[in-house]
């Protein structure tokens, strides 16, 4: 586990990525939460997460990068300041030299020997969302039974029998990649031609995810059911309901009487 | 204040982004010409956080009260109550002034820019039209023939006097243009065929071609084993190659994330050219490194300074 390396490398003259081999989701969320403290840092508030030894960029340069987590990779896109003044390879080695020397250490301790990571890594937050099997959203739960051979109490239990985690948010606004479901639900793949148009609430599943689909959209997902959430709301702040990292614990919602 | 009487196309209200958001799944949006969209601003003395309507297609507008445009977008027709102006002209209009913009097909966006900017509410930062999600801009949605454009206050003085004109930068050419990029993560692991023909043939902008990207038409290029990978971030410039071979250059409404193997991405320098390259434009992408690009930037920037030192 000492093997752990990262590599920071420009993607293009205003995004670095960075990714290591062999990182398991939650060292990528402990990660992306060290990342984010750099920008934090920079801008005033203090971070706690290098036990005291906070990491600052040494630039003091106006303007915020913006961290993303993605699937085994974190971005860290740069402001048009940064990119003009200081340039994405000094951003790439800076980050490089974050990630060996303030953060490595940490992360290996904590994965070999089980020490806690230093206060300010907050626990992640815990949502409760109720699904709807079946209906008119879920067309494809009698073939998804079918295919994985279960029942749909057996489907049940394994879905709503799981700690879900974000792993990262994308394709649309909201879009949270739900991961962390059980066998044989994780090995269903797309479907083979995506439909035009996915109606927003959507349940679905595929390649080892699940997700409500926040908007009206094409998609090459199982559709299983629906949620009555709203996974993107322009009102609240930060938009997106699930945020990278987020644990989802999926319950059964009953179809209403009638229907 | 304007009021849209007839619309025929797609305009929406833009600006330089909504940057910060994409780890919330949201496109960056904004101008596809940024270059023009800054030149602009600065010569009707705008802030640069301002917003602007790009077009696509042709506007009549009609003038309600009394504001100050400007054609932004090199290539475009202007005309008020029937007479032609130019381009990056500062143009008056009174109560009743009739004004026609049109795009043209070989430089297919267009940008009217406003005095004060365009004013709408500023939502995550920006006042872009976030067209996949239908919010930000003109109530999250493209324009329609009865909407009203108000402008904003504007407060500079540093600006350029009424009938003088701006000269806005140009990439339309019969011969093939050049788009340097940086080569992507996954460049090394596709064929090598497939790595010397991307740079030595010419390409040409397909009829697949839109804020969210432009398709490439050409000989298609072998993907190799790498058809798709993990889902990565997603920016404008991102070339992406997708099974069928023939490369998509994303660009402002491009979601943010992504899988097929990345040829590279457009120099952000460059980036501005894509809004005046219409269907069938030639194509040639040159490899440059960050030395290059980052180069490549601050000259820009240095001619924007040259610009905001003349109006001051």
């Amino acid at each position: 586990m000492s093997s752990i390396a990262f590599v920071c490398q420009p993607v293009s003259d205003s995004l670095v990525q960075v990714t290591a081999r062999d990182l398991s989701l939650d060292s990528w969320i402990h990660t992306f939460q060290f990342l984010r403290s750099i920008n934090n840092a920079a801008n005033g508030s203090e971070s706690n997460l290098s036990g005291g030894n906070s990491v600052h960029f040494p630039w003091g340069l106006p303007g915020e990068v913006e961290w993303i987590l993605a699937d085994q990779s974190i971005s860290c896109v740069l402001p048009y300041g940064w990119q003009l003044h200081i340039g994405v390879v000094s951003v790439a080695h800076f980050i490089q030299h974050s990630l060996e020397s303030a953060w490595r250490p940490q992360l290996i301790r904590h994965i070999s020997k089980g020490k806690p990571l230093s206060r300010g890594h907050a626990t992640p937050k815990v949502h409760s969302i109720p699904v709807q099997l079946g209906g008119e959203l879920g067309v494809d739960l009698p073939e998804v039974l079918q295919t994985t051979g279960l029942s749909l109490s057996e489907f049940s239990r394994l879905l709503f029998g799981v700690e879900l985690t974000v792993q990262f948010i994308g394709f649309l606004p909201g879009f949270a990649y739900l991961t962390g479901l059980p066998e044989p639900l994780a090995s269903l793949p797309r479907r083979e031609s995506p439909r035009p148009q996915i109606p927003a609430q959507s349940f679905a599943m595929a390649g080892g995810y699940c997700a409500v689909y926040p908007l009206q959209s094409p998609g090459g997902w199982n559709l299983l059911g629906a949620s009555a959430i709203n996974p993107f709301d322009v009102s609240s702040d930060p938009p997106a309901l699930f945020q990278a990292g987020d644990k989802v614990r999926l319950v059964p919602m009953m179809p209403e009487r009638g229907a | 204040m304007l009021k849209l009487i007839r619309a025929s196309g797609l305009a929406t209200v833009q600006d330089s982004g909504r940057w910060g958001y994409l780890s919330q799944g949201v496109p960056v949006s904004g101008v596809l010409d940024g270059l023009s969209f800054k030149m602009a601003n600065m010569a009707l003395g705008n802030s640069a956080a301002v917003a602007c309507l790009e077009f696509m297609g042709r506007f009549d507008w009609v003038c309600a009260e009394p504001c100050v445009v400007m054609l932004a977008s090199r290539h475009g027709r202007i005309t008020i109550n029937k007479r032609e102006q130019q381009s990056g002209q500062v143009i008056e209009l009174q109560d009743g002034d009739i004004m026609q913009v049109e795009s043209q097909p070989y430089a297919p966006w267009g940008l009217l820019s406003m005095a004060g900017g365009v004013q709408v509410p500023l939502l995550m930062g920006s006042r872009s039209t976030c067209t996949v999600a239908s919010f930000g801009g003109y109530l999250g949605r493209t324009l329609r023939s009865g909407d009203v454009i108000r402008a904003g206050t504007n407060p500079s003085v540093k600006a350029f006097k009424p009938q003088q004109r701006l000269a806005l930068p140009s990439s339309v050419s019969q011969e093939a243009q050049k788009v340097r990029f940086i080569q992507g993560p996954d460049f090394p692991t596709l064929p090598t065929q497939t790595q010397t023909e991307f740079t030595q043939q010419t390409y040409r902008v397909s009829s697949q071609a839109s804020r969210m990207g432009y398709r490439l038409d050409g000989m298609p290029l072998e993907i190799g084993e790498l058809s798709s990978g993990p889902s990565y971030v997603a920016q404008p410039g991102l070339i992406q190659l997708p099974p069928s071979g023939f490369p998509i250059v994303l660009l402002a409404d491009a979601q943010a994330t992504g899988g097929y193997p990345r040829l590279g991405t457009v120099i952000q320098a460059d980036l501005w050219k894509f809004a005046h390259w219409g269907s069938g434009q030639a194509l040639r992408f040159v490899p440059v490194g960050f030395d290059e690009a980052r180069h490549a930037l601050q000259e820009q920037e240095r001619d924007l300074m040259r610009l905001r030192v003349a109006l001051a």
